[in-house]
């Protein structure tokens, strides 16, 4: 029975259910997934053929097959997809979350030293890194239960990664959330004093035109110069952090940031003009003592913080 | 994505880690950098989650952040000199080597130069003062050489030696008046002629002649008398009476022992344990007394000591020095190899004599023998310089 990009992911994970043989119809689809399935080697960790077929047409359609949302997928590019997956991480993650002994202990020798590692490696600390590892294990583990029902965050993994990565990104994601719980739980004498209201009223009411400019410069920034500026100037990452996310050279990145730092400018000014200043006021205007402005950077470069993926939610 | 967007608004770590392993297609990665330019936690994450990797990539480098600060500012401290340690090493190397190079270039200069004094006080007194006798060397004469030569000087105002190498005899032409006639003859090999037994002559180099004083140490005169007593005593003494009656002279002009020529040279016997191994020749010529001097090789004995006498025969030489100790070169004197001591007493003085025998025997066994003598007169005597037995007299 084939099964094309445009059905449900639930009607599609129906069609491959274990025991049936062959979530694809056609040749095509039991050469590639003769071949997809021994590469990953599946059967070592006993997993059955067709289960690996729904799990393999579970990921394809949740994604899309990596195409924009609508788009039909060719067999070419699900084919191309599914070689892409890291199969041999992505079963060997099914089987530790289905309880497989024999993969828990493969996946204990392979990763068990690089967890702490990287763990160490995030948190700086031996101690709160070996902890976080410890908890992220038992977490993996399966060691917490909903209504009932053994949870394991490898379910979750969809091999479009390493493994090794996906956990260090994890990992990364326990101490983050980690440390912006704690962060909250801070003094109050430690946060910053609000600005008494009537400097605000007093600043908001001579500056308004710059700020409106500055906040409509931005929000017209590009997702990646966005980025870039907040790396740089927010987060305070260096060029060569920067340039390792992004896998270009840092010199491309101090380019960029030139570039939208230039573009930023231009487009502040064309904003001032837009309200009947002149060339010569708008320069003017920009030479304003920043602190005099009421404007908070980080909230107008994340203005949009969740609605990519609320967007994505929807869908 | 996570399966429950409507519950977390960020990227799950599946997505965030394919976009940092750049696993994404380029329309999963818009979404997804979009997010991260607006969301300072998922920043935080991905570059996390980078820097972890990358210290996974590199152990050493998690190692070196993880250690203090002050390991870290000592490890940097060093590095930073380790270059000049090396060169520091460096150049102490050179130094030292520099200093042993000058070091031996001074001692080689200051040995060059000592040589040079020594030779060339040597030479001096060979010129000024006559030449302690060597025991032990023994000359052949040649059978052209006619006994002309007589010996009438006594020991101090001859004292010829032989060199147990290359020993070049030559006979001076006799000064008018004196006793016979000598010709001129050359014997490159020690081989003396039957019936010449314990006698020897006078060798020469072909070159420079001296005039021989009669100034012999004290010391030099003890070991030439003890050195002749011992001979006296052996089988010497019959060898001496067999020349006696040519040349009574000559018995007197050798009172330490040397092996007198027949009648046309004297016995040379090589006492001097300063000049042992050089090959200092003479010839007397009545009572003017020709002395020739040619320097060879000194015998280098593997004890260390002078030789007291030295004889060459058939290719081999033999060197007794003044412990007693015997030693046998085949190669012209260029090795030495010790004997072992198969006689009694302490040996002073070794010589070659003709084989005695039959004529089959003689034909078999070598022309010449060699003798030891002790320092009691007794006599020992072997063919090859390495078995020894005792003379049957």
């Amino acid at each position: 029975m084939g099964i094309t990009p445009v059905q449900s992911v639930d009607g599609a994970a129906g069609e491959g259910v274990p025991g049936q043989r062959g979530a694809f119809d056609g040749p095509l689809d039991e050469i590639l997934l003769d071949e997809l399935w021994r590469q990953c080697e599946g059967a070592s960790w006993g997993l059955e053929r067709g289960e690996f077929s729904r799990i393999l047409f579970d990921i394809g359609a949740a994604h899309n097959y990596g195409l924009d949302e609508g788009a039909t997928a060719s067999r070419l590019q699900q084919a191309a997809y599914f070689r892409g997956l890291r199969l041999g991480d992505l079963v060997l993650a099914r089987a530790c979350a289905a309880g497989n002994e024999r993969a828990w202990e493969h996946f204990v020798a392979i990763y068990r030293e690089p967890l702490v590692r990287a763990a160490i490696a995030i948190t700086g600390s031996d101690t709160l890194g070996r902890e976080l590892a410890d908890q992220l294990y038992a977490e993996l583990f399966g060691l917490t239960t909903r209504d009932g029902e053994r949870r394991c965050p490898l379910k979750s993994y969809r091999g479009r990664g390493s493994l090794m990565g996906w956990l260090r990104t994890t990992l990364a994601q326990r101490h983050v959330d980690h440390h912006r719980r704690s962060h909250r739980e801070q003094p109050l004498e430690e946060l910053d004093a609000p600005a008494p209201a009537f400097e605000a009223e007093k600043t908001a009411s001579e500056l308004t035109v710059l700020e409106k400019a500055v906040e409509g410069a931005l929000k017209s920034c590009e997702a990646e110069d966005r980025l870039l500026l907040a790396a740089y100037y927010l987060d305070g990452r260096t060029l060569l952090q920067i340039a390792g996310v992004l896998h270009v050279h840092e010199a491309t990145v101090s380019r960029k940031l030139k570039r939208a730092c230039e573009e930023i400018h231009k487009r502040v000014v064309k904003n001032l003009q837009s309200t009947g200043m002149s060339r010569r006021a708008a320069d003017e205007a920009l030479g304003t003592d920043p602190r005099d402005l009421d404007l908070n950077l980080k909230k107008l470069l994340q203005y949009s913080q969740s609605d990519a993926f609320q967007e994505k939610a929807g869908r | 994505m996570n399966s429950n967007y409507k519950l977390d608004p960020h990227p799950d770590a599946e997505s965030l880690n394919a976009f940092v392993e750049q696993a994404l297609t380029e329309q999963e990665r818009g979404p997804i950098l979009a997010h991260l330019a607006e969301c300072g936690r998922c920043r935080q994450v991905v570059y996390l989650a980078h820097q972890a990797a990358e210290m996974e990539a590199e152990p050493e480098l998690a190692v070196a952040a993880a250690a203090p600060r002050s390991a870290a500012w000592k490890e940097s401290w060093f590095r930073s000199w380790r270059l000049a340690w090396v060169t520091a090493g460096a150049l102490a190397v050179t130094m030292t080597a520099a200093y042993v190079v000058h070091v031996r270039r001074v001692e080689i200069a200051a040995g060059q130069a000592r040589d040079a004094r020594e030779a060339a006080t040597r030479n001096t007194d060979m010129a000024l003062t006559p030449q302690t006798p060597r025991l032990g060397t023994q000359v052949a004469p040649p059978p052209a050489v006619a006994p002309a030569l007589s010996v009438t000087n006594t020991l101090k105002q001859q004292t010829p030696t032989m060199a147990p190498k290359q020993l070049t005899l030559t006979a001076m032409p006799e000064p008018a008046g004196e006793a016979g006639a000598m010709s001129s003859s050359r014997i490159d090999e020690v081989a003396p002629p039957p019936g010449a037994s314990g006698t020897g002559y006078s060798a020469m180099s072909a070159g420079t002649k001296y005039e021989l004083k009669p100034v012999v140490a004290e010391r030099q005169q003890e070991e030439e008398e003890r050195a002749a007593a011992a001979l006296e005593a052996g089988k010497l003494a019959t060898e001496k009476r067999s020349l006696a009656s040519a040349n009574e002279p000559a018995k007197r002009a050798a009172p330490n022992g040397g092996m007198l020529a027949p009648a046309t040279s004297s016995a040379q016997i090589d006492a001097d344990p300063v000049h042992a191994g050089s090959f200092d020749a003479g010839v007397r010529h009545g009572e003017n007394l020709a002395f020739a001097v040619s320097r060879v090789k000194p015998a280098e004995l593997p004890s260390g000591l002078p030789a007291v006498s030295t004889v060459k025969a058939r290719g081999s030489s033999l060197a007794v020095d003044r412990t007693g100790a015997v030693f046998l070169s085949g190669d012209l004197g260029n090795h030495w190899e010790s004997v072992a001591k198969q006689w009694s007493g302490r040996a002073v003085a070794i010589r070659v004599e003709p084989a005695v025998g039959t004529n089959e025997s003689a034909q078999r066994s070598p022309a010449v023998v060699f003798e030891i003598v002790n320092d009691q007169g007794q006599v020992w005597v072997s063919a090859d310089g390495r078995i020894w037995k005792a003379k049957q007299i």
